[in-house]
């Protein structure tokens, strides 16, 4: 919480004059194997059509179930996947095809930064905490080693883990803490934007509401901006302001998160929200075929 | 009065890393005919293996201490064979995921109907009409089509139901299930919880169910024991759990769920992070975290109290007032 922030702080507020992402039509089709030999293709489109906006320092929600699309949208954000159609702009600057150069797709990479779901397979078994996210700072950052050991001991205090906890290879650290330096080491290259996959669903309870007041701490001091996918409606409503809902690779509905969650419009959404236990809360009979094929005419 | 399960000073001490090490201390639980009784907490708390204690089901070189009775039997001492029979036809475990504990290479026919014609020398053609009849029941349409299919070409849900079926078809009296819904959608969960209720409850059969998921559990137990490092540390109903809950634990947990109709500006934070029952400091294993924490905390645990006709295992539990949700009573737990 030293000097660093606060120059990443004015960084962000230099850097992007327009809103933090720009998503438009995007779309993607994966060509799936089948027929003898896997001679004959089919196309399954998983996303299709989605267009968004983010401004700098808000918090998207994506919402929806298993195969819903939600993480081939980050997955293309990032740059991990191409994307089939459509246009991104991260920062103000088009990503819609893979990065040409090392520098550009470095550049790209220190726009934007992404925590996967699993903290047990998103860490390198074999490098120490420190190391993982000197490497960040390295890439990323133009600075001396001494100030990268500073640097590392800002971003692990910022995450709530102490310096000793940097000595230490990922086995020795639990869920919660591994999820920290996920966070720390997606931090280190300061980027414009986060994506968060499913970032606190593998937590305890108990562990996830740390890691959900962090990251509502860290976006409110950078003024960073998050993509948060999520199945968990609750967990949306705590870190997000704006909601996209998803359904087999379709937006079925997009705005406030509060007006979605208490005022949705469409049934899927209805029925997301009804699925969720509460107190007095029933759970209703669907014949699961009955249910898809009711739904899929929405 | 029998109790249909009754679990008394259970402790279970299974080996890790060439060492002992404790997961399970003193839990006392019962579980009457057609009762359903949730274990809630986080990982480590020993709730699984509580259930797999039930069946014998404890990794190689599990030691076990305590008491297990069924109907009044008691199990401790049972042989293998027994122990077989006790889980072929008295209860039976659905497991969290699946695809995991049902074999792939053979028919979803065969898996289902291998309990009936192993053990009780049913007829296969009679055996797969009575495995097709309960499909229909757990909702999954085309039965017969069904039966031929393998494994991989049924969806997580659908798999799910299989399961549920295949523990329907052998009618114990008694149900664990560990975790059955985690791995779903939340609609598929909302549907599948539906079914087991539903079928659970015609045929007055008792559930001991294992979840994380505090609000699922009161959405259909009668009665939820919290878990923590090993140990029960409350037991009570839903209702009476959330209204007041007796042990710090408990209300802290309530307290840190995000909620899903309000938005809090921060959520209330445990601090540190769950113990397993061998990491525990002796005493109440959850002093370090606690915020009504006392000297006599570290001292020794104290025995389950009835209080309100729930039970508790807190020194403080008769004096302190406790809330499960913010601002019902100012936050009372803080990170």
């Amino acid at each position: 919480m030293g000097d660093a922030v606060h120059s990443a702080e004015t960084d962000h507020v230099r850097r992007l004059n327009g809103p933090a992402v720009e998503v438009a039509g995007l779309r993607k089709v994966f060509r799936v194997s089948g027929g003898v030999g896997g001679r004959r293709h089919r196309d399954f489109v998983a996303v299709e059509g989605a267009s968004f906006s983010l401004e700098q320092g808000h918090s998207l929600g994506i919402v929806g179930e298993s195969g819903s699309g939600k993480t081939t949208i980050a997955r293309m954000l990032v740059g991990i996947d191409t994307a089939s159609g459509g246009s991104i702009r991260v920062a103000g600057r088009d990503r819609s095809t893979p990065a040409k150069s090392t520098s550009e797709r470095r550049r790209r990479g220190s726009e934007m930064q992404i925590v996967f779901q699993d903290p047990y397979t998103s860490l390198d078994p074999r490098q120490s905490i420190n190391r993982c996210i000197n490497e960040v700072l390295k890439l990323h950052r133009t600075m001396t080693e001494n100030e990268r050991r500073q640097r590392i001991i800002e971003l692990l205090d910022q995450v709530g883990l102490t310096e000793h906890q940097g000595l230490v290879l990922p086995k020795n650290l639990s869920g919660g803490q591994r999820q920290r330096v996920a966070i720390a080491r997606a931090l280190a290259a300061e980027p414009a934007v986060l994506v968060l996959d499913e970032a606190v669903s593998a937590l305890d309870v108990s562990i996830q509401a740390q890691i959900i007041n962090l990251l509502n701490d860290i976006r409110e001091r950078t003024n960073m901006a998050y993509i948060f996918i999520s199945h968990n409606l609750a967990v949306v409503r705590q870190v997000t302001d704006q909601t996209l809902v998803l359904r087999k690779g379709v937006v079925v509905e997009q705005g406030d998160t509060e007006k979605i969650l208490d005022a949705p419009e469409n049934d899927y959404t209805k029925l997301l929200l009804a699925s969720v236990p509460e107190p007095g809360w029933k759970p209703r009979r669907v014949r699961a075929d009955a249910a898809l094929s009711r739904e899929s005419e929405i | 009065m029998t109790h249909l399960l009754q679990i008394e000073n259970l402790s279970v001490d299974l080996v890790v890393h060439r060492r002992y090490r404790k997961v399970l201390q003193d839990v006392s639980i019962t579980v009457e005919k057609a009762e359903v009784v949730s274990l809630v907490g986080e990982s480590g708390s020993g709730k699984s293996m509580t259930a797999r204690s039930v069946l014998s089901l404890l990794p190689a070189q599990g030691k076990m201490s305590g008491g297990i009775a069924f109907d009044g039997q008691s199990l401790i001492g049972a042989s293998y064979k027994e122990w077989q029979k006790f889980r072929a036809t008295k209860a039976a475990m659905i497991f969290q995921d699946p695809r995991a504990s049902i074999n792939p290479v053979h028919r979803i026919g065969d898996f289902l109907t291998e309990a009936l014609v192993h053990n009780r020398g049913m007829d296969r053609h009679e055996a797969l009409e009575r495995a097709a009849t309960l499909l229909e029941q757990v909702g999954i349409d085309d039965a017969t089509r069904r039966l031929r299919q393998y494994p991989h070409e049924l969806s997580g849900g659908m798999l799910q139901r299989v399961m549920i079926a295949s523990v329907l078809l052998i009618e114990p009296q008694l149900i664990l299930a560990d975790e059955p819904t985690t791995a779903l959608d939340v609609t598929t969960q909302a549907d599948v919880i539906a079914v087991l209720d539903d079928l659970r409850a015609q045929r007055d059969m008792a559930m001991l169910f294992i979840t994380h998921d505090l609000e699922l559990a009161a959405a259909f137990s009668d009665r939820i024991a919290v878990m923590y490092a090993g140990f029960i540390v409350e037991v009570s109903t839903p209702a009476q759990l959330h209204a007041r809950p007796l042990h710090p634990y408990t209300a802290a947990l309530l307290h840190s769920r995000p909620m899903l109709h309000e938005r809090t500006a921060r959520l209330p934070q445990i601090s540190g992070r769950p113990l397993s029952a061998f990491e525990a400091p002796p005493g109440c294993p959850f002093q370090d975290r606690c915020p009504y924490v006392q000297p006599r905390c570290s001292e020794s645990m104290p025995q389950p109290l009835l209080i309100a006709g729930s039970i508790v295992r807190c020194h403080r539990a008769s004096e302190l007032e406790l809330v499960s949700t913010v601002g019902a009573g100012g936050g009372q737990t803080h990170g």
